[in-house]
C-alpha cells in the first residue's frame, strides 16, 4: 500500500475512534439525565390516564395500585428503562450516530418539526456563513501580513504584530464583539446592534440587508484572529528563510519576489495551511459565543436559548454536531498536511499543534 | 538531600531570570501578573462580602445602578454628583415628643444625587413613632417627601427599630416634586413619569423647570422629624447616592463592578493557575514518560495523545455543565483532563533530545531506574519549557470558562469576569451605552491573559533559542 493511502486509512480510523469516544461521552452523560426525565414523564402520563378515566375510578384502591404498577412497567419497557444501562447507552449511541437526536422540549423548527435535526439544520447555514466567510478573510490576511512582515524581519511591521498578535489573542472574541457594538452601533450607528429580525425582503434587497447585520460579527471574528495568524504565518516564514537554498536563491540573484512566493511559500504552505484550519477550529467556540453576543440566529445563539430553557436534547444535539464538525475537521487538516508535505509518514507526528 | 535539589533548581530560575529581564515585553508580562496577584489576594479584605452576597439585592440596594465610575467627572462635560455617605445628621434637637436631625447637602455639581436614602436606628416604648422627611432647598422652598410610620420589634423593654427611608423612591415622592414643580411652569409640561425626580427637586424654580431642568447649586437641608412619645433616637446615616460611583462605576442591579472585578481577579487566577498546574504536571509526567521509554510504548502513548487531541473541548465542557451541574470545579477537571494533550506533544519532542544527552546514559549505565532518571534528571531540565506552557495555558482556561458564563452555563456562586460579562450582555448594556460595565471586566481578562502570553513566550525565547532569531 502506497504511503499516502496508508496514512490517510490510519488517520481517517483514528478520527473515528475519537468519534466514537466522544459519542459515548455524550450518552453516558446524557443517559443519567434522561432516566429521570423519562421516569417523571411516566409518572405524569399514569396519572393522568387516572384523571380522565371514569373507569378506573371505580376501582378499590388495591386494583387501582395494581393498574398502575402494571401500566408503569409497561411504559418502563416501551422507553426501554428496563434495559441494563450499556445496553441502553449503546442504544442512545446508535440514534445519535445516525443523527436522531430526539425531539425538542419545547423549540420548533420553522418547518414546525419537533425534531433536533430539523431545528438545527434550520440554523446551521447561517454559523456556517458568518463562519466561513470570516475564515476566509483573516486566512487570506493573515498570510499577506504575515509574509510582509517576515520579509523584513525586526522591522516595524514585526514589532507591531508580535504586540497586536498577543493582545488580540488575549481578549475573548464575543468581549471584543460587545465592544464593537458600543462603539458601531450605539456610538456611532453605523451598524445594528442585533441581527435580528432577518431582513424580510427578497433578492438582492435580502443579500445586502444580511450583509448589513453580518459586518459587525464578521469584523470581531477577523480582528480576533488575523493577528496571531499572521504572526505564526511570520514564523514559518521566517523559518524557512533561513534554508540553505533560499539563500543560495537569493546568493544567485533571484528576484526577492519570487523567492518569497515561489519557494518560500512552497515550503512553508503545509504548516501555513494546517495551522490555519487548526485555528479556524479552535475558534469554532469563540464564534458561537460571538453568535449570542450579536444575536445571530444561528447555531450558537441555539445553544444559549436551549440552555436557558433547560432543552437538553437540543444542547446534545448542537455539541454533537459541534463535535463531529470538529473531528472531521481536524481529520482533514491532518490530511492536507500529509498531502502538502511529501515527507510525512504514519507515525511521525505532527510537529506543531 | 531535597534542599540541595531546591537550591539547584532555585539555581537554575535564577540563571533564567537574569536573561529574562533583558525580555522588555515579558517584564511587562511579569509586572501585570503580579500587580494582578496582588488583588487576586487581597480580595476578600478590600471586597468583602461580594462574593457570597452578589445575588443578595440587599447587600447591593444603598448603591446606586449603572452609574459610570467617578473619573468621567473629569472627561465628560456636566459634573455629576458623587456617592456620599454621612453617618451623622449635621444637627440634632429635641423638643417634647419630636427629635429633629438635620442633614447639611452642599450641591455644587450640575447633576444632583439620583437619591437620598436614610437609615433611622432607635427604639420606643408602646406607640410606634412617625418619621417624615422634609427638603429645604437653599431658595427657602420647603418639600415635604415622605412620611412613615415605624415597626419596631418587640424587646425587653419596649421596641427597637431600624428603618430605611428613601427620599425619592416612591411614586408619591414623584408626583410631590413634579406638582411641586408644575406650579412654575407655564407651557405643555411632560407627565410625572417622565421627569428625574431628584433633578427636578435640585432645579431652578422658574419656567421650564420641567422641560429645560437648571440645577441649583447651594445649601441644601434634609430635615428629618422623629414625631412620638417615649421614643429614643440612637443612630442614623445618610447616603446621597451618587450619579457617578466608585472606580469601576456600578452595573444595572447596582453591584460595585470594582469589588467585583476584584475578584474577578482571585478566581481567574484560581481557574488559570489550577488548570496550567493540573495540565502541566499530567504532560510532563505523560510526555517524558514516552519520550524515555520510546518504541512501542511511545508509539501508542501518541496515538492515544492524538485521539484526545481531537476532542473538541467547548462541547464537552457545555454537555458536562448541563448535565453534572455548573460548578467552577467541574470547568477545571474538565479543561485540566483535555488540555493537556498539547504540551505533553512539546516536552516529548524536547524530552527526546535531552534523552540524547551522555548523563542520561551514564545514569543508566549506573543502574538507575527509568522512574528515577525521568524524575531526577529529565523533568528539571524540562521545567522552564513547563513554565511557558503552563502560561499560555492561562488565558486559555480563563476566555473560555468566561465563555461559558455568556452561554448561560457559569457557576451561580461565583464571581468572575465572566459573571459580570454575561449580565452585561444579558441586560444590554452596550445598546444602554453602559461601556464602563462592559470594558473593564474584560479588560481584566485580557490584562491577565496579555501577562501570561507576553511571560511564557519570553520564557519560550530564552530556553528555545531557535526562536530567537531575527
Amino acid at each position: 500500500m502506497p504511503a499516502r493511502v496508508k496514512y490517510l486509512v490510519f488517520r481517517t480510523f483514528q478520527a473515528l475512534i475519537v468519534l466514537g469516544i466522544v459519542i459515548l461521552i455524550f450518552s453516558a452523560l446524557f443517559n443519567s439525565v434522561s432516566e429521570e426525565q423519562l421516569q417523571t414523564r411516566i409518572r405524569q402520563t399514569v396519572t393522568g390516564r387516572v384523571r380522565n378515566s371514569p373507569e378506573l375510578q371505580q376501582l378499590s384502591d388495591e386494583e387501582l395500585k395494581e393498574w398502575r404498577e402494571n401500566e408503569i412497567e409497561k411504559l418502563r419497557n416501551r422507553w426501554g428503562l428496563n434495559q441494563p444501562v450499556w445496553k441502553r447507552i449503546f442504544m442512545d449511541a446508535w440514534d445519535r450516530m445516525t443523527l436522531d437526536f430526539g425531539k425538542s422540549y419545547m423549540m420548533t423548527a420553522p418547518s414546525g418539526s419537533r425534531q433536533v435535526m430539523d431545528i438545527i439544520m434550520s440554523r446551521l447555514p447561517r454559523t456556517i456563513l458568518l463562519f466561513t466567510t470570516a475564515a476566509v478573510i483573516y486566512v487570506f490576511l493573515g498570510l499577506v501580513v504575515g509574509l510582509k512582515a517576515a520579509q523584513v524581519a525586526g522591522g516595524k511591521l514585526d514589532r507591531f504584530l508580535s504586540i497586536f498578535g498577543m493582545t488580540s489573542s488575549s481578549m475573548p472574541m464575543w468581549w471584543l464583539g460587545m465592544l464593537a457594538i458600543l462603539v458601531f452601533a450605539y456610538q456611532l450607528g453605523w451598524f445594528p446592534s442585533t441581527a435580528m429580525p432577518l431582513p424580510q425582503t427578497t433578492g438582492l434587497d435580502y443579500y445586502l440587508g444580511v450583509l448589513y447585520r453580518l459586518a459587525l460579527p464578521l469584523a470581531t471574528i477577523v480582528f480576533n484572529i488575523f493577528g496571531a495568524r499572521a504572526w505564526v504565518t511570520r514564523n514559518i516564514v521566517t523559518d524557512v528563510l533561513q534554508d540553505d537554498y533560499i539563500m543560495a536563491a537569493r546568493a544567485k540573484g533571484v528576484p526577492e519576489r519570487k523567492v518569497i512566493y515561489g519557494h518560500t511559500l512552497r515550503t512553508a504552505a503545509p504548516p501555513v495551511v494546517t495551522s490555519a484550519l487548526l485555528s479556524l477550529l479552535m475558534s469554532i467556540g469563540g464564534a458561537m459565543i460571538t453568535e449570542v453576543v450579536f444575536n445571530w440566529p444561528g447555531i450558537g445563539l441555539l445553544t444559549r436559548i436551549a440552555i436557558l430553557q433547560n432543552d437538553t436534547p437540543v444542547v446534545m444535539g448542537v455539541m454533537f454536531i459541534t463535535s463531529a464538525m470538529y473531528i472531521f475537521g481536524y481529520l482533514v487538516a491532518d490530511l492536507l498536511y500529509g498531502l502538502l508535505d511529501p515527507r510525512v509518514e504514519v507515525g511521525t507526528s505532527r510537529s506543531m499543534s | 538531600m531535597i534542599l540541595k535539589k531546591l537550591k539547584g533548581l532555585f539555581r537554575g530560575f535564577l540563571s533564567v531570570f537574569r536573561e529574562y529581564r533583558g525580555e522588555t515585553t515579558g517584564m511587562i508580562g511579569l509586572g501585570l501578573i503580579i500587580t494582578m496577584l496582588i488583588f487576586a489576594l487581597l480580595s476578600p479584605s478590600l471586597a468583602p462580602d461580594t462574593n457570597q452576597k452578589w445575588d443578595n439585592v440587599d447587600r447591593w440596594k444603598d448603591l446606586p445602578s449603572g452609574a459610570p465610575p467617578f473619573w468621567m467627572n473629569y472627561f465628560s462635560g456636566t459634573n455629576k454628583a458623587t456617592h456620599q455617605i454621612k453617618n451623622e445628621p449635621s444637627s440634632t434637637s429635641s423638643e417634647s415628643v419630636i427629635t429633629t436631625m438635620v442633614y447639611d447637602y452642599q450641591f455644587s455639581e450640575d447633576l444632583p444625587p439620583k437619591d437620598v436614602v436614610f437609615y433611622v436606628n432607635g427604639k420606643y416604648e408602646d406607640k410606634a413613632p412617625t418619621l417624615i422627611a422634609s427638603l429645604i432647598r437653599p431658595d427657602d422652598e420647603r418639600l415635604q417627601l415622605a412620611t412613615k410610620s415605624i415597626q419596631g420589634t418587640e424587646g425587653e423593654s419596649g421596641y427597637t427599630f431600624e428603618t430605611r427611608l428613601s427620599l425619592f423612591g416612591g411614586n408619591q415622592q414623584r408626583r410631590k416634586v413634579y406638582r411641586f414643580a408644575k406650579q412654575y411652569e407655564e407651557g405643555s409640561v411632560p407627565g410625572p413619569s417622565e421627569i428625574d425626580v431628584t433633578r427636578t427637586a435640585f432645579a431652578k424654580t422658574q419656567d421650564g423647570m420641567l422641560s429645560r431642568t437648571e440645577p441649583l447649586n447651594g445649601e441644601y437641608k434634609i430635615e428629618l422629624l422623629l414625631v412620638g412619645t417615649g421614643t429614643e433616637l440612637t443612630s442614623s446615616r445618610g447616603i446621597f447616592m451618587g450619579r457617578v460611583y466608585g472606580l469601576m462605576g456600578t452595573d444595572g442591579s447596582g453591584h460595585d463592578i470594582a469589588r467585583g472585578w476584584l475578584w474577578g481577579a482571585r478566581w481567574g487566577f484560581i481557574l488559570g493557575l489550577s488548570v496550567a498546574i493540573g495540565t502541566v504536571i499530567i504532560a510532563l509526567i505523560f510526555g517524558m514518560t514516552s519520550a524515555y521509554y520510546g518504541g512501542w510504548v511511545d508509539e501508542l502513548m501518541q496515538r492515544l495523545n492524538e485521539i484526545i487531541m481531537g476532542i473538541p473541548t467547548l462541547p464537552i465542557l457545555v454537555i458536562v455543565a448541563t448535565i453534572w451541574g455548573r460548578s467552577i470545579w467541574f470547568v477545571i477537571f474538565i479543561m485540566t483532563l483535555l488540555y493537556w494533550r498539547g504540551i505533553a506533544k512539546t516536552i516529548r519532542a524536547r524530552g527526546l533530545q535531552i534523552r540524547q544527552n551522555t548523563y542520561v546514559e551514564a545514569g543508566e549505565a549506573l543502574g538507575a531506574s527509568g522512574a528515577r532518571i525521568i524524575r531526577g534528571h529529565m523533568i528539571p531540565q524540562m521545567l522552564p519549557y513547563a513554565f511557558a506552557e503552563a502560561a499560555l495555558m492561562v488565558p486559555m482556561a480563563i476566555i473560555a470558562a468566561a465563555g461559558l458564563h455568556v452561554l448561560g452555563l457559569g457557576d451561580p456562586t461565583v464571581v468572575t469576569w465572566g459573571t459580570m460579562l454575561s449580565e452585561a450582555n444579558s441586560a444590554g448594556a452596550t445598546i444602554r451605552g453602559m461601556w464602563w460595565w462592559v470594558l473593564l471586566p474584560g479588560l481584566g481578562i485580557t490584562l491577565l491573559g496579555f501577562g501570561f502570553i507576553s511571560a511564557g513566550m519570553a520564557v519560550e525565547r530564552i530556553v528555545n533559542p531557535k526562536m530567537k532569531q531575527e
